[in-house]
């Protein structure tokens, strides 16, 4: 579920599911779903159910992945 | 009398020649495990002016001369087994060494004899174990995932590194403190699937050395999973910071 905390406008994620950070032209990072975490930041998130479901949403929006930063 | 002299002090053919001869001095800082008819790639960057062979433990060598950057060298393993792969001549200057594609074991302290070692990244079924602190000193960039068992403590990682990322069956389970962050890593990742991991004490440290010590920016990432232990509130001023300086954090 994603939260915004108000002072930082920054999002706060929690939860087990696969998490896209991007801020619409680049991708951040992924994480890992099935594990639960937090996640803290000020740029786009996306939840998915699937790891393909991630790869889906960057290959249709574009989105550049400069290195293997996940998973 | 000069024929009582001791001759290892002064005679030059006695020179130890495993130390001094250039033509005898190599490391091996992995073994290849293949499955028959596997091709292992190498990635390796090297200066002007050096030169190093590659010996794939099979019979196979690959002379490579300098200036390359990132250049792709294949070998394909006709026998399924253990090789190890023997790096000669100007190892020392290597700058850069990416395996992929095949299973592959390792220590930090094999590692560690590439002095000039500023990338490694290895992806797949690899075993790289030992200390962090073994690591060459020169590291800027680690990547490793797999099976690794890596252990150690995160003060005792290369000073340099910008980029971290750790999974694996890992150890890594200390911080010791006080630690100053000299380096920012654009991207620090340190995920144990395995027994081992910091603790909430050390995560909430990390966090605030990493808040006090360095300025984040855009598109930086901070993940501390695994098994590594939930942070708590004493963190929260710092991540608030961290996060609004462009970098995410994501923690248990």
């Amino acid at each position: 579920m994603i939260t915004i905390k108000d002072e930082t406008k920054s999002k706060i994620v929690t939860g087990k599911k696969f998490r896209l950070v991007h801020d619409t032209k680049n991708v951040i990072a992924v994480i890992e779903g099935t594990e639960k975490s937090t996640t803290h930041t000020i740029h786009e998130v996306e939840e998915f159910e699937t790891e393909k479901e991630v790869q889906n949403y960057i290959k249709q929006k574009v989105l550049y992945s400069a290195s293997i930063n996940d998973f | 009398m000069p024929w009582i002299t001791n001759p290892w002090t002064t005679n030059p053919w006695t020179t130890n020649p495993w130390t001094t001869n250039p033509w005898m001095t190599y490391c091996s800082p992995i073994d290849a495990k293949p499955t028959a008819g596997q091709t292992l790639t190498l990635k390796l960057s090297l200066p002007a002016e050096k030169t190093v062979t590659i010996d794939w433990g099979d019979g196979n060598t690959t002379n490579v001369i300098g200036p390359v950057g990132s250049v792709d060298y294949t070998n394909t393993y006709t026998d399924a087994g253990t090789y190890p792969i023997r790096m000669s001549g100007d190892y020392q200057a290597s700058e850069k060494l990416e395996i992929k594609d095949v299973e592959v074991d390792g220590t930090t302290k094999r590692l560690g004899a590439l002095l000039g070692l500023k990338y490694f990244t290895c992806f797949g079924s690899n075993t790289l174990s030992g200390d962090v602190a073994d690591l060459p000193a020169g590291l800027t960039s680690f990547r490793c995932s797999g099976q690794n068992t890596l252990s150690g403590d995160v003060s005792n990682l290369p000073a340099g590194l910008t980029v971290f990322h750790c999974t694996g069956k890992n150890t890594i389970s200390d911080y010791t403190t006080p630690h100053t962050w000299t380096t920012k890593p654009s991207t620090f990742i340190l995920k144990p699937i395995a027994p081992g991991g910091l603790s909430t004490a050390e995560i909430d440290q990390l966090l605030i050395d990493f808040d006090a010590d360095l300025t984040w920016s855009s598109g930086n990432v901070i993940m501390l999973t695994g098994t590594n232990a939930a942070r708590s509130s004493a963190s929260d001023a710092a991540v608030s910071n961290i996060v609004a300086e462009g970098c995410t954090v994501t923690t248990n």
